[in-house]
């Protein structure tokens, strides 16, 4: 069956204008002229093949894109303490990749960050204000797929 | 003594006088170009036919290369998705990504199935997947599941598996480990000293065989194989002066030795029967004065009409008319110059002559002839004729190679993956889908990927290109390696794949061709470009062929002043291509040069031998004697040549089938049952329907 589109909150300006606030925020993958930007959940198993697909073609996407992963939590997964230990990461994209793709046993800490803490509910109420309901939820100038 | 003789004499007495000089100054120059001559021959003749060709300088001028497609016949046995075949599809696959010169391949484990995966809990993702790295047992279980997504790739009883490889070159699958019983379609020949030495080979080795089994001597064998080598040598570096940047096609070299060999056989059997009634050198004086004219104007005839293809705008057609050209000159200056100087050297005492007898009795037999049988004949052969001409005009596409390998990949220029290139793409489809409804088992473009991710994307809202949104799907085709099996630049790439029964290709081909009014489709793969160079030669071939029927008729009646001479070296000419072109409907057989080379072979020997025919019997033909007589006497001086020529042409193109050199073998078939027919019009249909001309007077 396939996905029913959901109904995005906010107009693509406004959408962009939030996006806009929690950029800082994000893990950055490429340099290319055109955003992407995608809220994804380290847990969820389409989120993970998204980010492998990234990148198995990360030469040319990353030429050609510059890509925003915004790490915002599945309910149902609970990976908020997977979410704040590669926010609260030295690199963060390796610690991402670590979750997420090769899926180590991983030690995680019990992370007391304020700077992550905030940028998790910042990440968290942009999506809200969005209308972000699935996960990887990918947005390219304003309008969600 | 005429004008004419006077000056033949004096050419005569300067030949004998200069012999030795003529002799030494040819083999000297023989010598020079055996030591210089770098020209190779080649036995692909792709690259021929696309040079000059309208599709192909299209695909040039919009910056684009042409493409290879060749389609891997895998013989899979009685259990199509067994283990073994699914592991070994794998190495196939593993293998062929090590080949650089290979851009893409299609097949079951490459084919992209677009996606919605949704667990109803918060994750979903709209994609595109293959089987390529799916497990063994996976990949088992999603072919025989959805067969139907995978069958283009299966023949219907599922044994044969196809894999389309697209490259920059040809492949040479020999030099890749395939792990099955396997074959290619769209294989082509190339460059081969050794091929081409096996072919001269055969043909000098039967040449002169076949003479000293004729003439029961060994003088026409080796001056045969002299003259033939040094006309073969002078024509490739001659026409290696001219075009040295256009490869030699060895099948057109066949033409023009063929064209060329018979003013040997005409010239040595005048001089050898001459020698019956006159000395040696008389004998050369002789053969002169009855030769000359004739192999003149039959020369006229191969130098005019054939070599008009030089100005068609088709390099292999040119390529042809050079040959022709410079072979029928150098073949007419080394005759009567060379031959004759090394003709008076020899003496043949009590010459033999084959056809002595048998002329007697093939006269006998013709003159009592059936005038019903002739009618019948010639009416049957028009009916054919009328019918051949409708099927061609309704039906062109069918003449042309029947391409097995099913697939066009064509490009529609854009600028880029846009709204209204996507438009253009969605009439396409929409355009050749209703056409060829039952004929086209997929088409992937970049349009198709769109309608499948946006149909994906919103299963609920009725598909329209304008709802597309373009960034997201520029985005998945990078995402899924889509966008180069697609898109090549900013223009759009189109693979259409045909269905095992589908309609000729050709006919598809010619659809796309017309289909876009602005003319910016531009096929791109080697075998549709090759396809659409042929279909435009057609046209070319059957003006060429009626303007030489034209010419003879013209030269016959340059020469007799007679209509009805005209008429029959028009009938007669016209006999064997027609029940050649009936056969060809009939068995299916497409064009293509090898067709193409057996025609011009035949219109060339046989224009000569009606010239040869009339020419003798309007200057020899005595009033008070009988169509017995008549034809007997004509049977010896001409028709003993004309059967001898055509014989040994008829036999060495016979063993040239078994050289296994398919173009070569292909030429020979083709030549063996033209020249029969051309010999059956010739020695049977041409006297009998000059003794009803002469009947009816």
């Amino acid at each position: 069956m396939g996905v029913e589109k959901e109904k995005q909150l906010v107009s693509p300006k406004v959408a962009m204008e939030l996006l806009q606030t929690i950029k800082g925020d994000a893990i950055v993958l490429g340099s290319g002229s055109q955003e992407i930007h995608s809220f994804i959940d380290p847990l969820c198993m389409m989120s993970q093949l998204y980010l492998a697909l990234i990148y198995k073609h990360n030469k040319k996407l990353f030429a050609k894109y510059t890509i925003y992963l915004y790490l915002h939590e599945i309910k149902s997964k609970k990976s908020k303490k997977h979410i704040l230990n590669i926010m609260s990461a030295a690199i963060q994209e390796k610690a991402l990749l670590a979750i997420m793709l090769d899926k180590k046993e991983m030690d995680l800490k019990d992370v007391d960050d304020e700077k992550s803490d905030k940028a998790f509910d910042r990440i968290a109420d942009v999506a809200r204000r969005v209308g972000v309901n699935k996960r990887p939820y990918i947005m390219i100038n304003g309008k969600a797929k | 003594m005429s004008y004419f003789k006077n000056n033949l004499y004096k050419y005569y007495t300067f030949v004998i006088k200069s012999r030795i000089a003529i002799v030494v100054i040819f083999s000297l120059i023989f010598l020079y170009l055996t030591l210089n001559v770098t020209a190779a021959l080649t036995h692909n003749d792709d690259e021929l036919w696309l040079q000059g060709s309208n599709e192909y300088n299209r695909l040039l001028q919009n910056n684009h290369k042409q493409s290879y497609s060749q389609k891997l016949r895998l013989n899979l046995g009685s259990q199509p998705f067994s283990t073994k075949n699914v592991n070994a599809l794998k190495l196939l696959h593993s293998n062929l990504e090590d080949v650089e010169e290979i851009l893409r391949v299609s097949s079951p484990l490459t084919h992209k199935i677009i996606y919605s995966s949704d667990d109803n809990a918060g994750s979903s993702l709209v994609g595109a997947r293959t089987l390529l790295e799916d497990g063994v047992d996976e990949i088992i279980g999603e072919l025989n599941g959805s067969f139907k997504e995978f069958s283009k790739f299966y023949s219907s009883d599922k044994r044969i598996l196809y894999v389309y490889v697209f490259s920059s070159s040809p492949i040479d699958f020999s030099k890749i480990y395939v792990p099955f019983d396997y074959d290619v379609l769209g294989m082509a020949e190339d460059k081969n000293i050794f091929k081409d030495a096996i072919l001269f080979s055969i043909l000098l080795t039967t040449l002169f065989v076949l003479f000293s089994i004729t003439f029961r001597t060994i003088i026409p064998s080796i001056l045969g194989i002299i003259f033939i080598s040094f006309n073969t040598l002078f024509t490739i570096s001659a026409y290696e002066f001219i075009q040295p940047d256009t490869p030699l096609h060895v099948s057109i070299l066949l033409v023009a030795i063929a064209v060329s060999i018979m003013d040997f056989v005409y010239v040595y059997y005048g001089w050898h029967i001459a020698q019956v009634s006159h000395n040696a050198k008389n004998a050369v004086y002789h053969t002169i004065t009855k030769t000359f004219k004739p192999i003149l104007l039959t020369t006229f005839v191969s130098v005019v009409g054939i070599g008009a293809l030089v100005f068609q705008n088709s390099v292999i057609l040119q390529s042809i008319g050079y040959n022709v050209i410079l072979s029928s000159l150098i073949g007419f200056a080394l005759t009567f110059s060379f031959l004759l100087a090394l003709l008076s050297f020899f003496e043949i005492k009590d010459p033999y002559m084959i056809t002595k007898n048998a002329s007697r009795l093939f006269a006998g037999l013709e003159a009592r002839y059936e005038r019903t049988i002739l009618r019948i004949f010639l009416l049957l052969t028009g009916a054919i004729f009328l019918s051949s001409v409708v099927f061609t005009m309704d039906k062109p596409s069918g003449f042309i190679t029947q391409c097995d390998d099913e697939v066009i990949s064509l490009v529609i220029p854009s600028n880029g993956l846009t709204s209204k290139a996507l438009k253009k793409l969605e009439r396409f489809h929409k355009d050749i889908n209703k056409r060829f409804k039952d004929d086209i088992s997929e088409i992937t473009s970049s349009y198709a990927y769109a309608k499948s991710f946006s149909m994906e994307y919103e299963p609920s809202r009725t598909f329209e290109v304008s709802n597309i949104n373009l960034d997201f799907i520029a985005f998945d085709f990078e995402l899924y390696d889509i966008y180069d099996d697609v898109m090549e630049n900013s223009s759009h790439r189109l693979t259409i794949y045909l269905e095992d029964d589908s309609e000729n290709k050709n006919i598809v081909l010619q659809w796309i061709r017309e289909w876009d009014a602005e003319n910016a489709t531009l096929l791109d793969d080697v075998n549709s470009l090759l396809n659409a160079a042929k279909y435009d030669t057609v046209n070319h071939m059957i003006y060429v062929l009626l303007f030489i029927l034209l010419l003879i008729t013209l030269v016959i009646y340059g020469v007799t002043k007679n209509k009805a001479y005209s008429f029959i070296a028009l009938t007669v000419n016209i006999i064997p291509l027609v029940w050649f072109f009936a056969i060809l409907i009939i068995l299916q057989i497409p064009l293509s040069i090898e067709v193409l080379v057996a025609m011009l072979i035949m219109v060339a020997l046989s224009s000569d031998a009606t010239i040869h025919f009339l020419y003798f019997y309007n200057k020899h033909l005595l009033p008070e004697s009988s169509n017995e007589q008549s034809l007997e006497v004509s049977f010896i001086e001409v028709g003993t040549p004309i059967g001898i020529g055509s014989t040994i042409l008829l036999i060495t193109f016979l063993l040239l089938v078994f050289a296994n050199i398919p173009t070569i073998s292909t030429i020979g078939k083709y030549s063996v049952i033209l020249i029969m027919f051309s010999l059956l019009a010739d020695l049977l249909i041409l006297p009998v329907m000059f003794i009803e001309m002469i009947k009816s007077k």
